[in-house]
């Protein structure tokens, strides 16, 4: 009890902490751009700028944030399902391994940006085609740090359920499946991460809306203002989305040490 | 041979002992468990490891054998054999006269490492066997009642695994293997991470649950105490590669009190398996 209350008051001291240097770092954006003005509002502008351009278009950001979330999101879960999938699927059948895994690794070290001409060539500049591409880098990842973490399951655990009567099907399910998920939890937040990255990479270079879109119409007028705003925007957007990914695999992590600690 | 029936020699009165080759078997039936010629030699990097030369071995049906012998010198791999999780490089394999095919819900494995599954809840584990086979609900959940208060675990079934101690995710291991009513359980080291007394608790449970069905057991263990408390025949096995340096059925009184291995006639026979164990290390070393 005691030891949980300890662990308890840290993490509340980390918090503060945390918050601490956030203001911090808040503080130091004032002084340099606007109370010391060491650099041109051109450059970098300061908070009261980006404050105000909140306020002054606060009706089509919240809608264009929203719009980059959305598809965020479908990449991220569509991406990373189909992946793990498709890992599972992999690691179970010798011979989809030998076809698929030639593909993959030919294509894994090309980065997912590099593509984007082409994806806007093939499937304009709609939705479909940016989900499409956040959708393949999320894919990617999980693909491999399924096959990976399938790799890393102790053997005994297989070996015991097959004693149990179990079939390989139902291992699986059962057995691989579950024991993986800790494992599968780093890879779900790098591709979280990129899914972000792509997007907003696959909105500069061609789209209708998204605060990548929006960012590249303020930056043709050299609307730097705008362009910081939405990058805090899109910082925020991610930390959330991390956060509620934690949230979430916390519930399927309840029987590992790492929660268990934590409680 | 000769090495063998000398090995035997040493082996107190009060024991009846057989050589391997030529093993008294209880009933006219035929054994459960049999390896003909058994050899099993790995492949490593650092060239062959031969774990098992020409094993025989038989097990009778409902008769607990014990394995003991040096580490390293291939318990572990015989009893992989008998699962089906090793196939034998030479010789056989045969439960109830048929090679084995590989792992099945008959033979039961408890492992020497911790294998409850930590995902699963004590009642999920338990009923993790009944389920594979596809049992219907009902029969899973009687199932589990039953060996939930079997090990004395009813008010643990919500638990995780990771909240439990030793002991108790030791019964749990025990208690799932034994979901099944399998015919066979093949037992290695089950309690060798355990301390004394609950050490002692396992063994008489194990002893109970044998007791009521039937079920055949082969124990792999390095206490020769235990062989002795738990087995009607205590196998003794060479370092590596292993074979049968001597075979010894225990005479001694079933009784499930642990004061009996204080028992002069106890203490006389493992002084006596302790020689042949020593005696056979230092012939290897020779
Ligand atoms: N999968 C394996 N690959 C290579 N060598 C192995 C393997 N399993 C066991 N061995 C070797 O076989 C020998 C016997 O091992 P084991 O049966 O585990 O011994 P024991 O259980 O009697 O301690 C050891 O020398 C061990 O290193
Ligand atoms: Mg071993």
């Amino acid at each position: 009890m005691q030891a949980e209350e300890g662990i308890r008051q840290r993490t509340r001291r980390m918090r503060r902490i945390s918050l601490v240097s956030i203001l911090l770092a808040l503080v130091a954006w004032y002084m340099v751009t606007t109370e010391w003005g060491l650099v041109s509002s051109l450059k970098l502008p300061g908070p009261g700028r980006v404050l105000d351009t909140l306020i002054e278009v606060r009706g089509t950001i919240v809608q264009q944030a929203l719009v980059t979330l959305y598809r965020v999101s479908l990449s991220f879960l569509a991406g990373s399902a189909l992946g793990v999938l498709v890992g599972l699927v992999m690691s179970r059948f010798r011979l989809v391994f030998a076809h698929l895994e030639p593909a993959i690794e030919a294509l894994r070290p090309v980065p997912p940006i590099a593509l984007i001409p082409f994806f806007i060539l093939w499937f304009g500049i709609g939705m479909f085609g940016q989900v499409l591409l956040a959708g393949l880098g999320c894919f990617m990842v999980m693909v491999v740090s399924t096959i990976e973490a399938v790799r890393n399951v102790p053997r005994i655990y297989v070996q015991a359920a097959r004693s149990l009567g179990a079939e390989q099907d139902h291992i699986y399910r059962t057995v691989i499946l579950p024991a993986i998920v800790p494992e599968l939890i780093a890879g779900w937040r790098v591709a979280l991460a990129l899914a972000f990255g792509l997007m907003i990479a696959a909105e500069l270079m061609g789209a209708q809306e998204g605060i990548g879109f929006m960012i590249m119409v303020a930056r043709r007028s050299l609307n730097t203002h705008t362009i910081l705003l939405g990058n805090i925007i899109i910082g925020n957007e991610a930390a959330l989305a991390d956060r509620l990914l934690h949230i979430f695999t916390r519930r399927l992590t309840r029987w590992t040490e790492r929660d268990a600690e934590r409680q | 041979m000769l090495r063998l029936r000398r090995a035997c020699a040493t082996i107190a009165r009060g024991t009846k002992f057989v050589s391997a080759g030529t093993l008294a078997i209880q009933d006219s039936s035929s054994p459960k468990i049999e390896l003909l010629g058994v050899s099993k030699t790995f492949a490593t990097s650092q060239g062959s490891v031969k774990a098992l030369d020409k094993t025989n071995l038989k097990v009778a049906t409902n008769e607990i054998v014990c394995l003991v012998g040096p580490s390293g010198c291939g318990k572990s791999t015989l009893l992989n054999l008998v699962a089906g999780f090793l196939s034998p490089s030479e010789g056989s394999v045969l439960v109830d006269a048929t090679p084995v095919p590989g792992p099945g819900a008959e033979r039961a494995v408890v492992f020497q490492q911790d294998s409850v599954f930590p995902w699963l809840t004590v009642a999920q584990n338990l009923a993790y066997g009944p389920k594979a086979r596809g049992l219907h609900a009902g029969e899973v959940s009687s199932i589990v009642e039953r060996l939930l208060s079997l090990v004395g675990l009813a008010e643990y079934r919500d638990f995780y695994p990771l909240q439990l101690s030793g002991g108790m995710k030791k019964r749990v291991d025990l208690a799932r293997a034994y979901a099944n009513k399998p015919a066979i359980m093949l037992m290695d080291e089950p309690f060798g991470a355990l301390d004394v007394l609950t050490k002692e608790k396992m063994q008489i449970e194990l002893l109970r649950l044998w007791q009521e069905e039937a079920l055949t057991i082969l124990f792999v263990t390095h206490d020769i105490e235990e062989a002795l408390f738990i087995g009607d025949r205590v196998v003794v096995m060479t370092p590596r590669p292993a074979r049968v340096a001597a075979d010894v059925t225990v005479h001694l009184e079933r009784e499930l009190d642990p004061r009996r291995k204080t028992s002069a006639d106890f203490q006389a026979l493992r002084q006596q398996l302790m020689d042949t164990l020593s005696q056979n290390e230092a012939e290897s070393a020779a």
